[in-house]
């Protein structure tokens, strides 16, 4: 694993060629802004729906080891 | 019962609405096929019973489906460990718009795990064999998708692509693969790779059926923000000339690392393109030979951060007997994720860290501008842009497994498109030796193909769908693997 990595960060290295001062960086590229809809509730997913997958569930929220330990 | 199998998906529209064909004969078709095969292209198959679908757009019309998206009710795992029986109470916005217009469900195909891979060998399921060659890959990350549709499994399938995941293995097995323009779909229900480059879009066996998926895939969603949907309606390809159309080569391009036979059958693809009516031109992409290096970055980075949600807490898969939580997160994800997918969250969580985060992340954002911009110059002087999808024919099962950094060498064609959010389509352009060193004739004993992609400006799907299809009909492509079978 760490060699595979090594190959990649060293590939990854070519862009320092490039002189990139001043350049934006490009996080999107369709331009859009965002809109907000009206702050109406509706109706989400029910408590038992949204749990149906959790490995463990406790008092109708996720279940956890405890942390800290 | 093979004479329905050569159908193509548009095909079996036409023959469903006139009453010629059964919808449920056809479904069950499929789906006695799809449970039956022996290449590994799908994970799991539907039921058996198909929605009544008449009058419907797409009119029962079978489509498989590839595990990225979550379909409500179905095991959806993007081909992970660590998403085990994890069933969505949702379906995905393309996948239930599909379902919408009369789509059929037939089943969940194989994917390299969380899309990263261009060999489907990633894949908690095992590799997928090519139907071209059972020793070869079907290319990746859509790999079962594009198989299944080759082998006659399935008409038609739904893939995603990031870095090239729909049209690499489209060219690998013979199809054609779309990759519409960034926001044309909706990625609501599709499992996040790379939130900035995924895409979903149509593995077909034909131009028209490509335009066909999109039709009814692409479109605005309130539930995916960067969701635009197109820009005009989506029109089925009639265009019979390309007069007037310039066609670049994007300059430079290193012949060095891509295989003769490629170079070969691109070469006659631009003569077929220049014998119908088209014109080809050089264009400079100056930035392009630094497009992997960006994305080996930017996905990783943007990867690293949307797998963190696989923590064994919500869903999925968690480690027996945690001794706390600590121990809890790792062991899950230790065992849950296979080792690309360790590799690529190691990759951009190093690249995302403070002291490195310039040196590699904000460098690739900046280098992507490079790319927007170069791309933006080159259509004020052509239409389309053209170039082999893959430097290579289908490589061999286990052949660059060992060598991350080779595999994603084969991504230099289609990685830089992506960065750009650019459509782009690949189309059979033709066959070559399976060593890849010189062009072959159709029927060539052992023979691959090789696909032409063309990468058109934001949102010409239609242009391009336009210029494939004229393409296509210039082109003299073998039937492929779907034609052999169950005759």
């Amino acid at each position: 694993m760490t060699r595979e990595l090594s190959a990649v960060l060293g590939y990854v290295e070519h862009m320092n060629e490039l002189e990139l001062d001043g350049v934006e960086p490009t996080a999107r590229v369709v331009d859009l802004v965002n809109v907000l809809r009206e702050d109406q509730p509706r109706p989400s997913l029910p408590l038992d729906v949204a749990l149906a997958n959790a490995p463990d569930e406790a008092d109708g929220g996720f279940g956890v080891p405890a942390a800290g330990s | 019962m093979s004479d329905l199998l050569k159908l193509t998906a548009a095909q079996a529209v036409e023959a469903l609405g006139r009453g010629d064909v059964d919808a449920g004969e056809l479904h069950s078709l499929y789906r006695e096929r799809a449970a039956g095969e022996t290449i590994n292209s799908y994970v799991s198959v539907g039921d058996p019973l198909v929605p009544d679908a008449a009058g419907k757009p797409l009119a029962g019309v079978p489509i498989a489906v590839k595990d990225l998206f979550c379909v409500e009710g179905i095991e959806t795992r993007a081909c992970s460990k660590i998403l085990t029986g994890y069933i969505p109470p949702y379906t995905a916005t393309a996948i239930a718009r599909l379902q919408d217009a009369g789509a059929s469900y037939l089943g969940k195909t194989n994917m390299d795990e969380f899309a990263m891979g261009s060999s489907n060998e990633n894949s908690a399921f095992g590799a997928v064999q090519n139907p071209w060659d059972p020793t070869r890959v079907p290319g990746g990350s859509s790999g079962g998708s594009a198989a299944a549709v080759a082998a006659g499994l399935a008409p038609w399938a739904t893939g995603t692509d990031t870095g090239g995941s729909i049209r690499q293995p489209a060219a690998f097995c013979g199809l054609v693969g779309l990759k519409p323009t960034y926001g044309a779909i909706s990625r609501y229900g599709m499992i996040a790779f790379a939130s900035s480059l995924d895409q979903a879009g149509p593995i077909t066996r034909d131009v028209t059926d490509a335009a066909l998926m999109l039709k009814y895939m692409q479109g605005r969603d309130e539930m995916d923000s960067t969701s635009t949907g197109m820009t005009e309606d989506v029109m089925m390809p009639s265009s019979e000339s390309l007069a007037g159309k310039k066609f670049a080569i994007p300059a430079p391009i290193d012949w060095n690392g891509v295989q003769p036979g490629v170079k070969e059958v691109f070469d006659l693809a631009c003569k077929r393109i220049e014998a119908a009516g088209g014109e080809i031109v050089e264009v400079p992409l100056p930035h392009a030979d630094y497009a992997l290096s960006a994305y080996y970055v930017i996905a990783p980075a943007e990867a690293s951060a949307n797998l963190s949600r696989f923590d064994g807490v919500r869903f999925g898969e968690r480690a027996a007997d945690p001794t706390g939580l600590t121990d809890m997160y790792e062991r899950t994800r230790g065992d849950g994720f296979g080792p690309e997918v360790k590799r690529r969250i190691m990759l951009g969580t190093y690249a995302l860290s403070s002291g490195y985060y310039d040196a590699y992340y904000n460098r690739a954002q900046q280098v992507r501008t490079k790319i927007l911009e170069d791309y933006a110059a080159a259509f004020s002087s052509c239409d389309f842009i053209i170039t082999p999808t893959a430097p290579s024919v289908a490589f061999g099962i286990g052949e660059k497994t060992d060598d991350p950094l080779a595999m994603y060498l084969g991504d230099l064609f289609t990685v830089p498109v992506s960065l750009a959010g650019l459509p782009a389509i690949s189309v059979p352009a033709g066959l070559a030796t399976s060593d890849g060193s010189a062009a072959a004739e159709p029927g060539a004993d052992g023979a691959l193909p090789v696909g032409l992609q063309i990468v058109a400006p934001h949102f010409r799907e239609n242009a391009l769908l336009e210029a494939a299809y004229v393409f296509e009909q210039a082109t003299e492509f073998a039937d492929g693997p779907w034609t052999w079978a169950g005759s």
